[in-house]
């Protein structure tokens, strides 16, 4: 079980993923833009995150190389979006994201991928 | 008897109170309504928070709590129910997998596509949008017909929530009054074509034909034939090749962009020799959306014919035909090495840094 940064700024989508992650038995932190994420997850000291792209303020890609940057302790990082064309993905892979999940997203998935990247990080 | 003075002081008295006491029953008035509002707000909030955490459980929950939230759900008839169907109706598009059907599977349930036909003959627009979007998010396929029908609505907005239903549908039946629907409505042409490409294969010989038909009667631009070809390229079906290489020739310059870009995304090595003719138009944009799919398609017959404009064209072309080059294997990155342009040496140190990393 882990700390969880969810950052979203669709409100259903924070609500759904929190539910489900909390159900999981994780902590989870939900914010709403990509600077509260990079924030919450220093702060939390946060073993994943799960991050949307098109968020006010830094996007999910710039949020990411933001954790990278920041000097704490390893974060898992899974972008939840609807852009998943090749080009978006590699970006994602530069930015230091560790794994894609496309919207509309099924919450189980979500929660098989969580429980991996926090096993694989253990 | 009192003196004209005292009058005055009286009324001025009387006045002094009268508007004293409108003053206070205004106030109280404002009071209260702003209480009644916030009281109104509190009590919509806080059900709306009950209502959430009910459907999250329906969505997610284990069976036990699934079942006693569908209970709940089912318990609630009008203006509580149609709160939750709305919430539902929000969340079903986000999600996928068991949460989406489970959320289905109770509006279903509940009628709401029964209400949804029932609101597509409503006078207001408002009502007959959320109608169409409802049969869309339902997946209503059995209702293609009712939505088609509302690709004729005086409001621009239903038709737009008419052609993304259709598109949610995916049936390729309905291809036919949709391509129509974008011909006659050029605001409606990209969800036109976002509709188009859901519906996938079965929409193809539909699109070749109204593409064939549009570039023989030269009508190419005002019908959204530039549209057509992309749709054809994203959908990726090869029964799309030869009216694709038609409309590279075309007189249309839009259109043929927009064909050389969808034969790239095809990547079928019949549309080379159309291709590299096609690489000897001036137009630069021309020149980049065949070097691109030339390259995309892996046409080492084209490196000749990709290098001339590594090496002559401008520098958008020659930047794109040196990438295409590039994606060619050791044949391409062997004709770069020999190539003096300055647009290859840079493919070729980009090349070399990505491999690096």
């Amino acid at each position: 079980m882990g700390v969880i940064v969810v950052a979203d700024d669709d409100g259903d989508i924070r609500d759904l993923v929190t539910y489900r992650l909390e159900r999981d038995g994780h902590d989870v932190v939900s914010v709403s833009d990509g600077n509260a994420a990079v924030k919450a997850v220093i702060e939390h000291r946060a073993d994943l995150a799960v991050l949307d792209v098109m968020m006010p303020g830094l996007s999910g890609f710039e949020a990411a190389r933001a954790i990278r940057a920041a000097d704490g302790g390893p974060v898992g990082i899974i972008l939840l979006t609807a852009r998943a064309q090749e080009d978006d993905v590699e970006l994602g892979y530069a930015a230091g994201v560790d794994d894609y999940v496309t919207k509309p997203f099924s919450p189980r998935e979500l929660s098989f991928r969580v429980t991996a990247l926090l096993a694989r990080g253990q | 008897m009192l003196l004209s003075g005292e009058w005055v002081v009286l009324l001025t008295q009387i006045v002094f109170v009268t508007s004293t006491l409108v003053i206070l029953v205004c106030l109280l008035t404002l009071f209260g309504l702003r209480l009644s509002r916030g009281l109104i707000e509190t009590r919509n909030q806080r059900s709306a928070t009950e209502i959430r955490g009910v459907l999250l459980d329906h969505l997610l929950g284990d069976w036990m709590e699934a079942a006693t939230a569908t209970a709940n759900l089912d318990r609630r008839e009008g203006r509580d129910w149609e709160r939750a169907e709305k919430e539902l109706l929000t969340m079903v598009n986000k999600l996928r997998g068991e949460s989406r059907d489970r959320a289905i599977d109770l509006l279903e349930r509940r009628g709401a596509v029964d209400r949804a036909i029932d609101r597509l003959g409503s006078s207001r627009a408002v009502n007959r949008c959320r109608a169409a979007h409802t049969l869309g998010v339902l997946n209503a396929r059995d209702h293609a017909h009712a939505l088609t029908s509302l690709l004729h609505d005086p409001s621009p907005l239903v038709r737009r929530v008419a052609v993304r239903a259709l598109g949610a549908l995916g049936d390729p039946r309905t291809a036919p009054p949709v391509v129509a629907a974008g011909e006659a409505d050029e605001q409606l042409r990209s969800d036109v074509a976002m509709a188009l490409t859901r519906m996938g294969p079965g929409a193809v010989p539909h699109l070749s034909e109204t593409l064939a038909r549009t570039i023989a009667t030269g009508r190419t631009n005002d019908t959204g034939a530039p549209l057509l070809a992309a749709v054809l390229g994203q959908i990726g079906d090869h029964r799309a090749v030869d009216v694709l290489c038609d409309a590279v020739a075309s007189p249309d310059r839009d259109l043929r962009i927009a064909a050389a870009r969808a034969l790239g995304c095809l990547e079928d090595p019949r549309a080379v020799p159309v291709l590299t003719a096609a690489l000897a138009d001036a137009d630069a944009d021309q020149q980049v959306a065949v070097a691109t799919a030339l390259g995309r398609i892996g046409a080492t017959d084209a490196i000749a014919d990709l290098l001339r404009i590594v090496d002559h064209g401008d520098a958008a072309s020659a930047r794109s035909a040196a990438d295409a080059v590039l994606r060619l294997g050791p044949e391409g990155r062997i004709a770069l090495d020999a190539s003096p342009s300055a647009h290859a040496v840079e493919a070729l140190a980009l090349a070399t840094l990505r491999e690096d990393r």
